[in-house]
């Protein structure tokens, strides 16, 4: 109850707080006037919230395999952070999960996954791995704290793998379907989780920084160095699969490739894209690839937040690249079904797909995400503040 | 076996978009949206062409669910409400949609619509065969083949109301109906046949 | 790669709908009490579902014969008529299907209105039909007592024409629009004496699988004759070609086998440039040429008049026949055309000391002026693409459709009528299967709503003492000020605003009418002027079992009462029945819709439908078919060929003072290249036909929006050159006048051109209507033409700018 009072007293939470339950207004607002009070359409018909379920996801997985590895190849040093990764990650793939219920037309008919579910489809797929993954990480958190090395390292065994499996699956949701140009690719879902690894290390850091700063726990320079160092090599990988992905892609110049390629270098995603690639991954990896660089906490904040909006910034170009030029591409085009569609027989086309997220969408995503913090917060100040957890101690063991 | 198909035929087709209107009367499509339109295939603007002027094409192609015999939106589907049935249909169970637009992002053709919103009626009523069921807000819908009409052997409407009879309708695995001999004589166009979606509409000149 | 933009701009009309909302706010006035919800009214409380049948349209010269299901007492489901045997003849288009919501449009007059505010100003009160009726009689009559009879003119669209009888009961003039759709006819039928003006010498299009090649004129038949398009596309499958001119790369344009772009407006010196291409490659049938045409008869080399004789006899049709003279070749004399077996097609002849050359070596003399480098120059088509078409359309069988929307709105256009004569005339290209020549709107198969076909209905008989009043004056001349006796018009549809230019001046005019009486279903921009709006039906709704009949393509067809009338609107048969109660002369009308029905049955001049009842057709779903309905219509020499004496007679000597015995060319009055007035208006103004409406029925239709709304047209390089982009609003304008619209691009528009679609409803237009920049100036030779000057709205210079 101590750490509640504690928490309370901080105006962050209040804030986060008040943007959480505004949040919740807004989803029951989406829910009375339907989806169609998103910028969604016929012809872009995954939007912020699927963007976020992909972006957190690959959080959640990245904070997982960090803390996971640490058990299964015994990286001492990681095992300090295992408890504060997990928490991440446990934050991190609840938030993802309420992007997807969010994203539902029929949240009511949601059971039918249950009693219906048809296994050749990945959502399924991800739906049971997600439900795994949650409930390895609440053990992982229950074995932890309960101190007992030896589960801990079993569950490690088995986070690891359905960690990769989780942001995998969640790739080939998008992976596996033909139709889109821009997704369909056997690299998808290495891409994912390289990307997972680097953004969910990134928030590692951030996390960690942060509970550092508020004294919930103490994080050595060494330890920093190593974390940043991988973040380097995870940057690394990820850059490599991306560039394995767009040779491939553009290589044999197909009519297709070429206009993704064109909407991303130069069309309606390209500043995501071009983001992603210099500040996402080229800036920060040049900054952590010097060791005296690394010891730098400010350089190294500042990298971990770029690769996290380069993460995001690619989650945003891999979406909805492949939602801008339809296969069959003329005029009028797609019967879009938004609200001006509705109102305005004319206004009902759209040619080429295009998106911008309204203001509900954007206050349901801050409120999920301050849900997110709001969550974060409270397990870390009861798990790992107060007479919390230190380091040390967790070391001992 | 049974698999009921479209032949449409790209030389007829004026883009008068009859058949849009006749499916949206027929199955009761709300304002905002159509399960079959036509498009002018690579134009930027409506009855446009492709080109510049005086160089011009342009190509009608009448869009609506290619009845895929390997469903990329049926595979998707996270709780069966998209299938293929019995007669070679795809069709939605509405009860079973979850509105996760799976289907949507895995549809080549762009040809799934959803009710983003409670489905606006102009005349605000249910207009059309009184057999239809009623979607909701939250539900994917498409062209049906125009189910109730064809479960009872009869055409669907935007057939019957083609002006210029540039469409067929048929079961492929007769080999006698008219649309297997379409086929068998003319060369024919699959959409987007490198997505392996075997699509059973087909388009001929 | 390059980036592609949506071309639909998503601008919302609201926004620029508001100084256009003067019918709103008449809405407004009359509180919202009595303005019902459109599907609210006369629902009846029902689960069953009944089956109606109901022919739907005629000025599209659709006639489709729908299959009504009514839901709750709701018309829920459209299909076409299933009852033949062939489905070719199972018709029903987007328009027809659009009347599900159209029906029930919330744009639709709902009770009697009186105008409340100034006339133009668009505020109007509800009254009751009584009310209404009371002050219609209280001043037409009065204005009767002061100027006659013949002070009001009753004028109708084609569609509402059932209210002609308006001029019976009343006793005025009763008369439609003039000037229009008959530029290309008033140059080609005189030729031939065939037809009224409006170009009509043409086989069934289902004929046109028998021809070899159709050369598609200034027509965009697959979006005006959409039922009718079958036998387009079944010709074309059986190998004719289709040779499409057109500025613009129409739908038509498009499935053709070639498409020849043209300058707009130059129509006639195309003609002119195939007239020269056939003698050129001596592709005319001389054999033909000396048998029916009178390119023998002689022609004085001074005065241009033709060498013949007045017989001081008249025709049926009261025209002087004059005995041609001809030169015989084995007599060497002149000698009469009627008597003549050998007549000369070359010469010069001296008879009488005067100079007599024929008409064919008249017309080769003046064909030197339009060799085919001066027809490229002017039309813009390639000297080549004459020899080609020539060389194609003259051996034969072949068709020339031409269309009444395109350029036969250009001044001068009859000189391209003329230029069509000379070559079906040349070329023998006419009176058997696969050749025709004129307007194939509505596929011209047997289409009684416009020719008299095979099969037709009995018509209703006033007495003597109740015929319209003599037409004075050319409607068109009104609004220019002539000096008349009008005070008021009786209105049914947009007619005024619908056919007449210049829209400011016919502002000006209609407002110093002492009355005005709108007889229509939706708000239409000449309800704004009206000091009585009455609202009509559907098709669909009567209040009688049984509400109409029509007979066209050979087919009777019955209308049923689908549903009840929507709100408080009345049939055509009660509003005319409530005119005639106030007149005094109900008694000379029909009692009720079944009775004069079965009265037209009954008295139909062919015997064999005389024998059918109503209960008969009720059997067969309200659609009898006559016997000969599968056999395309061909017409012979012999039924086209109607002048006096029996040549074609091409060379129009009555015009001579015109400079038109034979065709010249003239440029159009305004869209002319060499009028200065491009400097400052480029861009030709040019109303196309659209699939989507039929004039301006269909523009409130929310289900025809989702595919066609207000736009101006323009070339993308047009739009560039004015930095416009898709959906700015733009003004178009001239020293006429202006309105404003969001602009659009299109690379099938030919660039030079702003279009929009014909017909418009001015609410959604802001700044008054299209009409506002329509010229109006009138031909001055028009006068020497079959019908007088014609309305050349397409004869318009505008320039386009950001509003």
């Amino acid at each position: 109850m101590n750490d509640m009072k504690t928490l309370t007293r901080k105006p962050a939470v209040w804030v986060f707080g008040v943007l959480a339950l505004i949040g919740i207004g807004c989803w029951i607002y989406q829910l009375i006037g339907g989806l169609a009070v998103t910028g969604m359409s016929n012809a872009t018909s995954w939007g912020l919230y699927i963007t976020n379920f992909m972006f957190f996801v690959g959080l959640s997985a990245g904070g997982l395999i960090v803390a996971s590895s640490a058990h299964v190849f015994n990286i001492k040093s990681f095992k300090k952070i295992a408890l504060p990764a997990v928490i991440c990650s446990t934050v991190c793939i609840c938030c993802a999960a309420m992007f997807v219920l969010i994203d539902l037309g029929g949240i009511q008919r949601v059971w039918r996954i249950v009693t219906g579910a048809n296994f050749t489809s990945p959502l399924v797929w991800d739906m049971c791995v997600i439900t795994i993954y949650l409930v390895i990480n609440i053990l992982d958190i229950y074995f932890i704290t309960k101190r007992n090395e030896k589960a801990v390292r079993y569950i490690s065994y088995v986070a690891l793998p359905v960690a990769i499996l989780v942001h995998s699956v969640t790739a080939w949701i998008f992976g596996l379907e033909i139709a889109k140009e821009g997704w369909y690719s056997a690299i998808l879902a290495p891409i994912f989780v390289a990307s997972a690894c680097d953004s969910g290390l990134s928030l590692l850091i951030l996390s960690l920084m942060g509970l550092a700063k508020a004294k919930v726990l103490e994080v050595g320079s060494d330890l920093m160095s190593s974390l940043s160092k991988l973040l380097a090599t995870f940057i690394a990988v990820d850059a490599y699969f991306i560039f394995c992905e767009l040779i491939t892609m553009a290589y044999p110049g197909t009519e297709g490739a070429n206009e993704v390629l064109a909407t991303m270098f130069t069309g309606a995603t390209a500043p995501f894209f071009w983001f992603e690639i210099v500040f996402g991954l080229l800036v920060p990896f040049l900054v952590l690839f010097s060791a005296k660089r690394r010891q730098s906490k400010g350089l190294v904040i500042l990298s971990s937040i770029l690769v996290i909006c380069g993460v995001f910034c690619k989650r945003v170009w891999l979406l909805f690249t492949s939602f801008v030029t339809p296969n069959i591409y003329g005029a009028p085009g797609i019967s879009t079904g938004t609200f001006a569609a509705q109102q305005t027989p004319i206004d009902m086309w759209m040619t080429i797909g295009t998106y911008a997220p309204t203001a509900i969408e954007i206050l349901v995503t801050l409120g999920v995400i301050s849900v997110g913090i709001l969550g974060w917060m409270f397990l870390s100040s009861k798990l790992l503040g107060g007479k919390g957890l230190s380091t040390e101690k967790q070391d001992e063991q | 076996m049974t698999r009921y198909a479209l032949a449409i035929n790209t030389g007829r087709c004026m883009g008068c978009q009859t058949c849009a209107n006749a499916c949206k009367m027929e199955n009761n499509v709300p304002m905002g949206m159509l399960w079959n339109r036509v498009i002018v295939e690579g134009s930027d603007s409506f009855d446009g062409a492709e080109g510049e002027y005086p160089n011009l094409k342009r190509n009608y192609i009448a869009l609506t669910c290619q009845h895929c015999e390997n469903p990329a939106c049926e595979k998707v589907c996270p709780t069966g409400a998209t299938y293929k049935d019995e007669l070679g249909r795809v069709e939605i169970d509405y009860d079973k949609c979850i509105g996760c637009r799976m289907c949507m992002a895995a549809c080549p053709y762009n040809v799934r619509t959803f009710n983003w919103a409670d489905p606006v009626r102009d005349p605000e009523f249910n207009y059309g065969n009184k057999n239809v069921p009623v979607r909701e807000k939250g539900v994917m819908e498409k062209c049906t083949l125009c189910k109730e009409l064809t479960d009872k052997g009869e055409t669907p409407m935007c057939v019957r109301c083609c002006p210029v009879k540039a469409r067929t309708f048929g079961d492929l695995d007769d080999p006698n109906s008219e649309i297997s001999k379409l086929k068998e004589s003319h060369k024919v166009r699959l959409l987007l046949e490198d997505k392996g979606t075997r699509p059973q509409v087909f388009y001929y000149e | 790669m390059a980036e592609k933009t949506c071309r639909f701009p998503s601008l919302t009309r609201r926004s620029f709908m508001k100084g256009a909302a003067a019918v709103a706010a008449g809405a407004g006035m009359l509180g919202t009490g009595s303005w019902l919800a459109a599907t609210e009214a006369k629902a009846a409380e029902t689960d069953d579902e009944i089956v109606r049948y109901c022919w739907h349209k005629g000025h599209c010269a659709g006639y489709c014969s729908l299959k009504c299901t009514v839901r709750d007492g709701r018309l829920a489901v459209l299909e076409p008529n299933d009852i033949y045997e062939d489905p070719r003849y199972s018709t029903c288009c987007v328009k027809g299907l659009s009347e599900i919501q159209n029906v029930y449009s919330p744009e639709r007059v709902q009770t009697p209105l009186k105008r409340v505010g100034e006339r133009g100003e668009g505020k109007f009160e509800s009254i009751s039909w009584d009310q209404a009726m009371d002050e219609i009689y209280e001043n037409l009559s009065e204005i009767q007592k002061k100027y006659g009879k013949g002070s009001i003119w009753v004028c109708n669209s084609v569609e509402a024409s059932d209210m002609d009888w308006l001029g019976n009961i009343l006793g005025c003039v009763c008369a439609k629009e003039d000037g229009i759709d008959l530029s290309y006819g008033s140059g080609l039928d005189p030729a031939t004496g065939y037809g009224t003006g409006y170009a009509w010498a043409t086989n069934g299009s289902r004929d046109w699988v028998n021809s070899k090649v159709v050369l598609n004129v200034s027509s965009n038949y697959l979006e005006s004759s959409l039922v009718q398009s079958l036998p387009f596309f079944e010709a074309k499958e059986a190998g004719t070609k289709f040779i499409t001119v057109d500025p613009h790369f129409s739908t038509t344009a498009g499935k053709s086998d070639q498409w020849v772009p043209i300058n707009p407006g130059t129509d006639n010196a195309f003609f002119l440039g195939l007239v020269t291409a056939v003698l050129d490659e001596e592709l005319y049938d001389e054999e033909f040429m000396k048998a029916h045409t009178g390119f023998t008869f002689l022609v004085d080399s001074e005065t241009g008049e033709l060498l013949g004789n007045d017989t001081g006899q008249l025709t049926e049709n009261e025209q002087p026949i004059i005995d041609y003279q001809v030169w015989s070749e084995s007599a060497q004399a002149p000698v009469s055309h009627k008597t003549c077996t050998d007549p000369a097609l070359n010469g010069t002849f001296t008879i009488d000391g005067k100079k007599y050359t024929t008409v064919f070596d008249a017309l080769v003399e003046n064909q030197k002026q339009y060799p085919l480098e001066w027809a490229e120059e002017v039309t813009g088509v390639p000297a080549e693409t004459y020899t080609q078409i020539a060389r194609e359309y003259a051996p034969g069988p072949s068709s020339i459709s031409i269309g009444h929307g395109g350029n036969d709105k250009v001044a001068g256009c009859d000189i391209a009528g003329h230029g069509m004569a000379l070559l079906v005339s040349l070329t023998g290209n006419m009176g058997k299967p696969g050749t025709g020549f004129g307007y194939y709107n509505g596929g011209r198969e047997y289409s009684n709503f416009f020719t008299g076909g095979k099969v037709s209905l009995g018509a209703w008989e006033f007495p003597e003492d109740m015929q319209p009043a003599e037409k004075k004056y050319m409607m068109y001349d009104l609004p220019k000020g002539v000096e008349n006796d009008i005070h008021a018009f009786i209105v049914g549809g947009n007619t005024l605003v619908q056919y007449l230019p210049n829209m400011n001046k016919v502002d000006e005019w209609v407002k110093t009418l002492d009355y005005l009486v709108v007889c229509d279903i939706y708000f239409t921009d000449c309800s704004d002027w009206a000091d009585i709006i009455l609202p009509t039906c559907s098709p669909f709704e009567s209040n009688e079992e049984i509400s109409s009949i029509i007979a066209g393509y050979n087919t009777v067809q019955l209308r049923q009462k689908v549903i009840d009338p929507l709100f408080d609107s009345r049939t055509n048969l009660e509003i005319l029945r409530g005119f005639a109660e106030k007149w005094g002369v109900e008694d000379a009308l029909p009692e009720s819709a079944e009775e004069y029905v079965r009265y037209r049955l009954r008295t139909s001049p062919n015997p064999e439908i005389a024998k059918w009842t109503v209960e008969d057709m009720l059997d067969h779903q309200c659609a009898f078919q006559g016997p000969e309905v599968d056999e395309p219509r061909v017409i012979g020499l012999d039924e086209i060929i109607l002048t006096p004496s029996g040549k074609l007679e091409v060379y129009y000597q009555d015009q001579l003072s015109a400079n038109q015995a034979l065709p010249n060319y003239e440029e159009p009055i305004e869209i002319g290249v060499s009028n200065p007035l491009r400097e400052k208006y480029p861009l030709q103004f040019y109303q196309r036909r659209s699939r989507f409406n039929i004039h301006n029925q269909f523009f409130d239709a929310t289900w025809m929006k989702q595919f066609s709304d207000t736009f101006a047209e323009m070339n993308p390089e047009e739009m560039a050159s004015r930095g416009l982009k898709d959906g700015d609003l733009v003004e178009v304008y001239n020293d006429r006048g202006y309105f404003k619209c969001p602009a659009l691009g299109n690379n099938t528009v030919r660039p030079g051109v702003v279009r929009c679609i014909e017909g418009q409803r001015g609410k959604y237009i802001e700044g008054g209507n299209l009409n506002a920049v329509t010229n109006d100036e009138l031909l001055e030779r028009g006068k020497l033409l079959m019908h007088g000057p014609v309305i050349t709205q397409s004869d318009t210079l505008v320039e386009v700018r950001k509003a």
